[in-house]
């Protein structure tokens, strides 16, 4: 039987702008993930971000099951390549859509069509 | 609104309050005191490593919890916050913004403290106390705090349920 793998979404607000589609700010945030959760941790969890909506506030993909590791050690982060951000996990759900409702009413944006695979 | 609340040393825009998950985010300075010898009139959190003053304080209507000094834990005080149904207050943002080992010794004071306070069956209180957007933490985030410096146990950290 084929187990279909299930990731967690969670929408992530950054407390200064940052562009996640930067190589170098993206590398920076996973190695600052990485940091709080452990080579490990971060290896079971794999987390990436996967959609940027507004200048602050993006979407982070994780496998089921380490959503609330991913949550802790946001937490802990507070500085990103050198700058001051902390990072405030506002929601968490099984699909990118649901979030992006959320975001659309947190954030007044319109709704977006779903983000690049990736 | 998830029913949570929030102390910081700033005011934190409505709408963040909102995002972060919290009902109301109270401003330290403004809405209530944080404070070693709080003035009477204003509901205030109590610090200190004084087991005495403490006790002090806690007798005083206006206050509304206690909060302890970095690592020093007083048993005597957190009996009486008890009693009086007075909570002891953590402060997140005291350790979240520590590195490596100091990070792991905080949360080991902080555990030593929740089992202080848990055989003594007073309430434990986590707020992050934020002096800048910075060491703000969303609702979530300060319950897998709660959550793993209680070790997940049951009754473990509650959320605060605001100025009464």
């Amino acid at each position: 039987m084929i187990v279909r793998h299930k990731n967690r979404y969670l929408l992530v607000e950054a407390s200064e702008p940052i562009n996640t589609k930067d190589a170098s700010i993206a590398s920076a945030l996973s190695e600052s993930i990485g940091a709080e959760m452990g080579h490990i941790g971060y290896i079971r969890a794999n987390p990436k971000v996967v959609h940027q909506f507004c200048d602050n506030a993006f979407i982070i993909r994780v496998n089921r099951g380490y959503e609330r590791d991913l949550i802790l050690a946001t937490a802990f982060i507070k500085n990103i390549k050198g700058r001051q951000v902390a990072l405030y996990t506002i929601s968490t759900s099984g699909t990118v859509r649901s979030l992006l409702e959320t975001a659309a009413k947190l954030y007044g944006i319109a709704k977006r069509t779903s983000p690049q695979k990736s | 609104m998830s029913g949570h609340f929030d102390i910081a040393l700033f005011d934190v825009d409505r709408g963040l309050q909102e995002r972060l998950g919290y009902d109301k985010v109270y401003s330290a300075g403004r809405d209530l005191l944080v404070s070693s010898h709080p003035a009477p009139g204003i509901p205030a959190i109590a610090t200190g490593g004084d087991s005495g003053a403490l006790i002090t304080e806690l007798r005083k209507p206006d206050v509304i919890g206690i909060a302890f000094d970095g690592a020093y834990i007083d048993k005597k005080a957190i009996e009486k916050a008890a009693e009086y149904g007075k909570p002891v207050f953590i402060f997140a943002a005291r350790f979240t913004g520590l590195c490596g080992r100091e990070k792991g010794a905080a949360l080991h004071g902080l555990r030593k403290l929740f089992m202080a306070a848990h055989s003594l069956k007073a309430r434990v209180v986590l707020v992050s106390m934020a002096d800048s957007r910075a060491q703000l933490l969303s609702s979530a985030q300060l319950r897998e705090i709660a959550h793993l410096i209680s070790g997940g146990q049951d009754g473990g950290m509650m959320s605060w349920g605001g100025i009464t």
